[in-house]
């Protein structure tokens, strides 16, 4: 069976210099079997001193707009599969595709056999040629434990450029995690951490505020506050 | 089109398959009642209708249970079953037509659910003259909320079953209630039986059964489940026990009749968690459609991982119990199982 379920917005407002794409810790959940769900995620970096450096540049992130228009399908119970558009608006620019990835999560166990909610994620991403970025192959173990009202998501991280002048690199490490206060379902604040390994490694903490739909047939949040 | 019957995170193969044990069931004693019972394909339903001699029942009256004597001319009844699995669907709005060789109407009435020893049905007893007639039985959805993100997505809209060439003898036929017709009421409550032995020690944290004199009463706590609901007329899955845990536990009640073991839809349950004698959460869990076992169930929050009170009080059955047999259940329920272990975010 095939249900199109259309999920409503998601909203990311960042005081933080973002990265290209959204900052987000992938969770255990998949979409139920036969289940396509489509999401819109939106970010916008209201302040940064960080220089745009995609395509043709910009004077700096500020004003960034990114969005991403995301499309999962649950090929079984557990297993699902899914594709991004990412398009991105720097200040003054016009509005442009970025790149596309293709994603692929497998659930391990039921929620709550094991000490963690286990998954295992792969993602592939392929900018666009005048996006200035390689493609990469990503793939992130997933862990999710929840303590009472407390969430908590583990997401290691390795991932391999397969294009352009990177591609002689070796695997790249990262970390992200998150700690989520679930015990309200209009406001849920949560913290992530952000670390990669490496040369350019770096480590970012972020303080969210998730408002998740209104809508009880959405499991999509319509709004989160990034403070840092 | 056939409700849909698969594999998901709320139902594996055997257990859809112990549903469809449950409806073989009822098959079973539709075929004993009238022989081969006229039947049709309706929506999402399987219809069938017979008809019998008028038929006297009990129904709470006052502050107990009165007899209503045998009226009209024929006991008309009506059976919904699910389309996938051929259990009963219960809750459901049906009301019946009849038309005689000339197109005039003479029956339009809806027909109340009751409980019957053999049988549970949509019936009346009704004036209906020997004749040939065309019925027909228009059927509105139960609004009843259902699990399961794939198989709950059910019971849409109205439905409507046709049955051309009624003969309505002279003499109808007497439906029997003795010991032998009721091993078909008790082959039905058996299957539930398994169903509800394989939550309470499969699925479920913890569960037990208990019987109080003519009710069997059981409970099941499971974590937090998303269902569907109605919002308005349109049915939508509220995924707010995955997103949140702002109700942290899902508290389920079955209700069977002693005497056949089948569940017994319909009625008001109020379901009370304790600490001590401190009350932490206190619900009315109204019917569920689940892919294998109706109950009353609701999410709830608890306080933690512990071991509870979980007091259940059941009001008796508002419809009617056909049959010298429906003499059971007239006095409220009020029992306390003890030592109910609920476990939450964690196996």
């Amino acid at each position: 069976m095939s249900r199109p379920s259309l999920f409503a917005a998601l909203l990311l407002f960042t005081f933080l210099p973002a990265h290209a794409q959204l900052d987000k810790v992938y969770g255990w959940e998949t979409p139920a079997r036969g289940w396509l769900e489509p999401t819109v995620w939106t970010q916008f970096v209201p302040a940064s001193d960080l220089e745009y450096e995609r395509f043709d540049g910009a004077p700096s992130r500020e004003n960034l707009l990114l969005q991403t228009v995301e499309l999962e399908y649950g090929l079984t119970g557990s297993f699902a599969v899914g594709a991004y558009a990412d398009f991105e608006r720097a200040d003054g620019e016009a509005f442009r595709y970025a790149q596309v990835r293709i994603v692929a999560q497998w659930a391990l166990f039921s929620r709550y056999e094991r000490f963690f909610d286990t998954a295992l994620y792969a993602e592939y991403y392929q900018p666009r040629a005048s996006y200035g970025e390689p493609s990469e192959l990503e793939a992130r173990l997933i862990l999710e434990k929840d303590i009472g009202d407390i969430r908590l998501r583990l997401n290691p991280i390795v991932s391999k450029a397969t294009s352009g002048d990177e591609i002689s690199n070796g695997l790249e490490g990262a970390f992200a995690g998150g700690l989520y206060y679930r015990r309200f379902y209009f406001l849920q604040p949560g913290v992530e951490y952000y670390a990669s390994i490496g040369e350019l490694g770096s480590v970012r903490k972020l303080i969210k505020c998730v408002i998740p739909d209104p809508d009880p047939g959405s499991r999509s949040a319509r709004g989160i506050l990034l403070r840092s | 089109m056939q409700p849909p019957g698969v594999s998901s995170n709320e139902v594996s193969a055997e257990q859809l398959q112990i549903a469809r044990e449950q409806g073989m069931a009822v098959d079973a004693a539709l075929r004993y009642t009238l022989g081969q019972v006229p039947g049709a394909e309706a929506g999402e339903y399987l219809v069938g209708y017979f008809l019998s001699v008028p038929t006297g029942y009990y129904q709470l009256d006052g502050g107990g249970l009165g007899w209503n004597e045998p009226s009209g001319s024929a006991h008309l009844a009506v059976v919904v079953r699910d389309g996938y699995d051929g259990r009963i669907v219960p809750e459901a709005t049906v009301r019946v037509r009849a038309q005689d060789r000339s197109g005039r109407e003479i029956l339009s009435q809806e027909l109340p659910f009751g409980w019957h020893p053999v049988l549970d049905r949509y019936a009346d007893n009704v004036e209906l003259p020997a004749g040939t007639y065309t019925l027909r039985v228009e059927i509105d959805p139960p609004r009843l909320r259902r699990h399961d993100p794939i198989n709950g997505d059910r019971y849409h809209g109205p439905t409507a079953a046709v049955f051309e060439n009624v003969v309505v003898p002279a003499d109808l036929p007497a439906e029997a209630t003795d010991e032998t017709a009721l091993w078909y009421g008790r082959a039905q409550g058996d299957a539930l039986e398994r169903s509800l032995h394989a939550m309470i020690n499969g699925e479920a944290m913890d569960g037990a059964e208990t019987t109080l004199d003519s009710v069997r009463l059981a409970y099941a706590v499971e974590y937090a489940e998303s269902y569907w609901v109605f919002d308005g007329d349109k049915l939508v899955y509220d995924f707010r026990a995955e997103s949140t845990s702002a109700k942290n536990a899902h508290v389920e009640v079955a209700t069977r009749d002693a005497l056949t073991g089948r569940f017994l839809p319909g009625v008001t349950v109020t379901t009370t968690f304790l600490r001590g004698d401190r009350v932490v959460e206190q619900v009315q869990p109204g019917l569920m459609w689940h892919p294998w076992l109706y109950h009353y169930g609701m999410n709830v929050r608890v306080p933690g991982s512990h071991a509870y009170r979980l007091r259940v009080q059941v009001e008796p059955p508002p419809y009617r119990r056909w049959t010298r047999r429906g003499d059971f259940f007239a006095a409220p329920l009020d029992f306390t199982f003890d030592d109910v272990n609920v476990k939450t975010g964690q196996k």
